[in-house]
């Protein structure tokens, strides 16, 4: 490499530079900046400090009690839609890893609802499923089983918005998939002639092997499912009862709708540091449970 | 052991593995008819008359007005030619720019950090994955004081250029800042041995024919899938177009769908129509797609 203009790497990253001061380290300090200040009128807004986190924190009454209300929701909708997703992935993604026939048709079946699912159109549909009338109750009805009022009942709307969100899990299963697939077969071969079962050859080879992948994909699915606004505002919108009114929904409704940027980062940062401090937690534990080859 | 005692054995063994392949079967069907069976009945409700009141995919009363005038969106706006093509075509306004400009940038710094040499390519790398994890909502609001600044907005705000009215959805992607696309083109660069490059300088190549002539070609499932994925994220977004949004006139599909819900004019029909003529193109893209993408190698492996 003679002659290698040392510039040139520099060069091509003043992209990603200028994307990362401007786009990131900007907003994410100015977020703060703002979350120090309160809203007096469209053009005004006054220095206090960390006022506004005491606020959301301490006073019940402030803002209808709406900010640790729709925490909870979250926290309710994180704690089931995680673990479900990567439950229901890693067994699919299980059988699908064994010689099976039509692989290629099932790999495409589970993918198609992680294309569409977010669509706005899908979600729509969602809500059409879940009505009293809806293909939901029709099949509960077939099962001779009671039929569900889903969006009368916080645990049932919360279920709908759940449910939409867990059958989308194509992509974390196509990540289970790739990486059973790199577990070496010489493994299983031995746990074989030593006679352990299959279920025992899961448990001790299988699920040991996929710990470092179990880990990414929780925290992903952990900072998206966070951060969840679609599902909860066009299916239930927040209701009833605010029961589904997740955090990222209120912050839009206070920030976009309310005009209220100094209240809506505050929420923001909380968000933020309630996120890093599941994740940093998560990767903490981790040499407590996942186990890496090398 | 004798003959009989393994053959015993080995016909124990192969009845055990019919009944464990009966149930993954039976697991998988059951799975998949969970995925799919919403969408198959979609389809039978665009060709219902009134409410689908039927677990059945099948139309209970048959009607084909949903697909002689599902393009139209009454309801939208008031000005003559409103049409979902119309709400189409906004929505592409910002997914194409969005999806071609991120793949390329996101490529551009991948191959500058996994195949140069500089000084401080290790923060550079720290920075791609400590953003990877970092929640958009925390960008969200100074973002949205900064696109809609004296400065900034005459730039997009009411424009009547194409694409330009969308440009806080896209403007974005010049700058690489999809940390998870830079971090899949770096893990994919890196799974191609180095001997490739050493070749290809040796033969007098520079920086960018080797990347243009020799790791292109091979990164090619790359840079599909993370089309792909921007794509869907991008034509599937709703709270960008629910910030940005101007006139009625430039709403993109994920704000019209709302608006077009049944009522006086538009039937059940109408409605669920136009839910399929809006997946249409993210998922012709997919099945596209699905022959380069990175996870098909899982198939060969299984396969072979």
């Amino acid at each position: 490499m003679v002659g290698e203009k040392k510039y040139l790497p520099y060069l091509l990253l003043i992209p990603w530079l200028i994307g990362f001061l401007v786009f990131k380290l900007y907003p994410f300090i100015n977020s703060f900046y703002l979350s120090l200040f309160e809203k007096l009128s469209p053009r005004e807004s006054e220095f206090i400090g960390f006022d506004n986190y005491r606020k959301l924190f301490m006073r019940s009454d402030f803002f209808g009690g709406q900010f640790i209300n729709s925490m909870k929701v979250t926290f309710n909708y994180v704690f089931f839609t995680v673990p479900l997703i990567l439950i229901v992935s890693l067994l699919v993604a299980y059988v699908l890893s064994k010689k099976i026939k039509g692989i290629g048709f099932f790999r495409t079946a589970f993918y198609v609802p992680t294309v569409l699912g977010a669509n706005v159109a899908v979600v729509l549909l969602w809500r059409e499923l879940f009505e009293s009338y809806g293909l939901i109750n029709q099949g509960l009805a077939l099962l001779g089983m009671k039929q569900i009022n889903w969006f009368g009942s916080s645990a049932g709307a919360m279920t709908s918005i759940i449910a939409l969100r867990v059958w989308q899990f194509g992509s974390t299963m196509l990540i289970f998939l790739a990486a059973l697939k790199n577990i070496s077969p010489s493994l299983y071969e031995a746990a074989e002639i030593d006679g352990a079962s299959k279920i025992r050859q899961f448990r001790v080879i299988t699920i040991p092997m996929l710990t470092p992948v179990i880990l990414f994909n929780g925290v992903m699915r952990l900072v998206e499912t966070f951060q969840t606004f679609t599902s909860a505002k066009l299916i239930t919108n927040g209701g009833p009862l605010d029961s589904t009114r997740v955090i990222n929904l209120l912050i839009y409704q206070v920030a976009f709708e309310n005009r209220n940027f100094n209240l809506g980062s505050a929420m923001s940062w909380i968000l933020f540091v309630v996120i890093m401090l599941f994740t940093i937690l998560i990767f903490r534990s981790s040499k407590y449970w996942v186990y890496y080859q090398d | 052991m004798n003959s009989y005692k393994i053959n015993s054995i080995l016909r124990r063994n192969r009845a055990k593995r019919k009944i464990i392949k009966t149930v993954q079967y039976i697991l998988i069907s059951s799975v998949s008819f969970f995925m799919l069976y919403p969408l198959l009945w979609l389809i039978g409700a665009s060709f219902n008359d009134g409410l689908m009141t039927n677990f059945s995919f099948i139309p209970v009363e048959f009607t084909i007005q949903g697909w002689l005038d599902g393009f139209k969106a009454p309801g939208w706006g008031s000005v003559e030619g409103y049409s979902i093509l119309r709400a189409l075509w906004n929505t592409m306004q910002y997914v194409i720019p969005k999806t071609i400009i991120t793949t390329f940038s996101t490529l551009l710094v991948a191959f500058v950090v996994a195949r140069m040499h500089f000084k401080g390519k290790k923060i550079v790398f720290a920075l791609i994955i400590g953003t990877l994890l970092m929640p958009v909502t925390i960008f969200r609001i100074p973002l949205f004081i900064f696109w809609t600044s004296e400065i900034i907005s005459p730039l997009w705000e009411g424009s009547k250029l194409p694409f330009m009215p969308y440009l806080p959805l896209w403007g974005g992607a010049f700058f690489a800042l999809d940390s998870f696309s830079i971090f899949m083109f770096i893990q994919f660069f890196r799974s191609i041995p180095r001997d490739l490059d050493e070749a290809a300088y040796i033969d007098g190549a520079s920086k960018f024919q080797l990347l243009h002539h020799v790791l292109m070609p091979m990164i090619l499932p790359a840079v599909v899938t993370v089309a792909l994925l921007q794509f869907i994220a991008t034509y599937n977004d709703y709270q960008g177009p629910l910030i940005y949004r101007g006139d009625v006139d430039t709403y993109p599909l994920t704000l019209v769908l709302p608006m077009l819900g049944k009522d006086s004019t538009n039937t059940y029909a109408h409605v669920f129509t136009r839910s399929i003529i809006a997946v249409i193109i993210p998922l012709t893209f997919f099945f596209v797609a699905q022959k380069f993408f990175i996870g098909n190698d899982v198939e060969s492996g299984i396969k072979g």
